[in-house]
């Protein structure tokens, strides 16, 4: 049957699904495991499977059939995609890009890349041997071991990263490196991918490790990891014949497409660019003047052709410094759906202003205090949804982030609708530190109070931001940055916080 | 004899702080460098019991400086020194062969504990 009549509208069918899946894929970064979108995918990789083999363009229908398996694996397991899964999903997007054009073009379609075909077909068996496989999931062992003895037992390792730790993830990873150090870690749960991409819920991680070592070394281990609580170490089976190499694998990270070129160039080397680039202003507007006196129309429009290319070089230079916010932003989405997990509230949050430009020395300075603000206001603004109930609002606390820009301003706020500021309980709090923060008589304000060093109302230290160090650190590093910052509360409603700087 | 600590940083605010906390602890800080290449550089001359190392760079970062100076130096106690939100950056500097790792800003409590195990776990 002659498809060719059919070429234009597959043509722009597949470009909407492209479309399509590529606005799922950055929001299945953000949530990797939104079932909704999954199956979108999943129906995205289906209908171009079934167009692409229809229109005979084999190369196009197999790697749309590899991401369909890959998403129906991912349906059928409910598990939400790893970072490795999301990037071989982008490659796959670029791959379909390029055969698209081919298809347009009338040129014929390039066989699926090997790295790409073969990841997919390795990840996929990986897949479905975890699924058919004994509770703990497999994970091949990264780390080079000498062979093991006949002696080689297992062992079952469980530990708690400490609630206070503010990386556990990378905390039980350093607890799987010291492991492996003694032999050959045969399985970690939650799995590596996971601690890699920072996905660790809970604080408990276990492993399976197969080692000729005696079970009083590995104690040992306890003592010299940090934020470690509860190490526990079992035989799991006695003198077991060395198990064969696992059929899984790691399901190899590709190298993620190439974008638009880009280089890294030290931040000194733009500041003298920006400052080179004033004199020239100034140089221009001189030579300017001058062609006036002079009366030349030769070196007036001269002057005028290298104006033009001075104001060009101006604008584009100063736009090398400024960058959107959203490279602030972009964390936050799952900063605080961790956040709110762990503490077990529900926190919906929303950023306003995401396109406003910054210069890029603002996003390096208020990375770690909007971390803090955001961790502060979860862990001590919102309230439990019980608590929230109780008080008649909705179960769900709002977070909300706001950048605003003016003339020579730039504004960053973030807000709650949670309990508030308790004035009388952080005065109380500051008169009872040691030493303490207040002097008996003083009239401080509660709202400046919670901003000095040392300063936390939780008694238990147990917390992710009740140390103590987030709100001065806040402070310092606005002060760094010659801006202020304000907040405002009200008992039951909430609590703003306001950083104000210059451009 | 006190302990010798190499403190690598390219923020002169940063080293100064961690120069502080050692200090305090009894250390001697035994040199300093700003980048990645003099850190590999004082590392070999000093040979120095612990070494704070930085992530981010210029040169040379962090987690190359750590594996150049772990291939050379197999027992090499080296602490990352990582700002929050890097954490899949610790993550590579411990497959390089760090030791252990603390976050800024820094509590020096925390600090002091991660030094302490650090020392008494030297290979």
């Amino acid at each position: 049957m002659d498809m060719s009549k059919y070429k234009s509208l597959f043509i722009s069918d597949t470009a909407e699904h492209l479309d399509a899946l590529e606005r799922d894929l950055v929001q299945l970064d953000q949530a990797p495991g939104d079932a909704e979108r999954i199956n979108e995918v999943f129906r995205h990789m289906h209908s171009i499977k079934g167009m692409a083999a229809s229109m005979g363009y084999d190369p196009m229908a197999r790697l749309a059939h590899l991401l369909e398996d890959l998403m129906t694996s991912k349906r059928e397991g409910g598990t939400p995609l790893s970072t490795g899964e999301i990037d071989f999903l982008l490659g796959g997007m670029d791959e379909f890009r390029k055969q698209l054009r081919a298809v347009q073009e009338d040129k014929s379609l390039e066989q699926v890349p090997e790295e790409l075909a073969a990841g997919l077909e390795r990840l996929l068996r990986s897949e479905k041997a975890a699924r058919q496989a004994p509770p703990e999931p497999v994970a091949a062992p990264e780390v080079e071991q000498a062979p093991l003895s006949e002696d080689a037992r297992e062992y079952l390792i469980e530990a708690t990263i400490d609630a206070r730790s503010e990386t556990p993830s990378v905390r039980a990873f350093l607890v799987y490196k010291r492991l492996s150090e003694l032999g050959r870690v045969t399985s970690v749960t939650p799995g590596l991918e996971d601690l890699r991409a920072g996905r660790f819920e809970g604080r408990e991680i276990s492993f399976r490790l197969v080692t000729d070592k005696a079970s009083a070394e590995i104690n040992r281990l306890a003592a010299s990891l940090v934020d470690v609580d509860n190490f526990e170490v079992r035989v799991a089976k006695a003198k077991e014949p060395l198990a064969a190499q696992p059929a899984g694998s790691k399901g190899g990270k590709p190298q993620p497409p190439a974008g638009s070129a880009t280089v890294r160039v030290q931040t000194e080397l733009l500041d003298f660019f920006i400052d080179s680039v004033g004199e020239l202003v100034t140089l221009r507007s001189f030579f300017e003047e001058l062609a006036e006196k002079m009366d030349s129309a030769a070196i007036r429009a001269g002057v005028q052709r290298l104006g033009k290319v001075v104001r060009r070089l101006h604008d584009r230079v100063m736009e090398i410094r400024m960058v959107p916010v959203s490279l602030l932003t972009q964390r936050l989405p799952r900063v605080c759906r961790d956040v709110a997990r762990n503490r077990n509230k529900q926190v919906q949050l929303v950023i306003e202003g995401e396109d406003v430009e910054i210069d890029r020395a603002l996003v390096e300075e208020l990375d770690t205090p909007l971390l803090h603000l955001l961790r502060n206001a979860i862990d001590h603004g919102i309230e439990s949804p019980e608590e929230r109930r109780r008080a008649g609002k909705p179960p769900t606390g709002k977070l909300v982030v706001q950048v605003q820009r003016g003339p020579d301003r730039f504004v960053l706020s973030v807000s709650d609708d949670g309990r508030g500021i308790d004035r009388k309980r952080v005065m109380e709090r500051a008169l009872k530190m040691q030493p303490p923060l207040v002097g008996a008589q003083a009239q401080a304000d509660a709202l400046s109070v919670i901003f000095r060093p040392g300063f936390s109302t939780r008694d238990s230290a147990s917390e992710i931001s009740g140390r103590g160090v987030g709100l001065d650190a806040v402070k310092a590093a606005l002060d760094k940055l010659g801006g202020r910052i304000r907040v405002s509360s009200q008992p039951g409603q909430g609590t703003t916080c306001r950083c104000a700087c210059g451009p | 004899m006190a302990a010798r600590v190499l403190i690598v940083d390219d923020a002169v605010f940063m080293r100064n702080t961690l120069k502080e906390i050692f200090t305090s602890q009894g250390f001697e800080i035994g040199g300093e460098a700003a980048n990645g290449v003099e850190a590999v550089e004082k590392y070999n001359e000093l040979k120095p019991e612990i070494t704070t190392m930085d992530i981010v760079m210029p040169f040379k970062n962090g987690i190359e400086a750590t594996r150049e100076i772990v291939k050379e130096d197999p027992g090499a106690t080296i602490i990352i020194c990582s700002a929050l939100g890097q954490e899949s950056l610790v993550m590579e500097a411990i497959e390089a062969g760090a030791t252990d790792f603390i976050v800024k800003p820094f509590k020096a409590e925390n600090v002091t504990q991660v030094v302490k195990k650090a020392m008494a776990t030297r290979r």
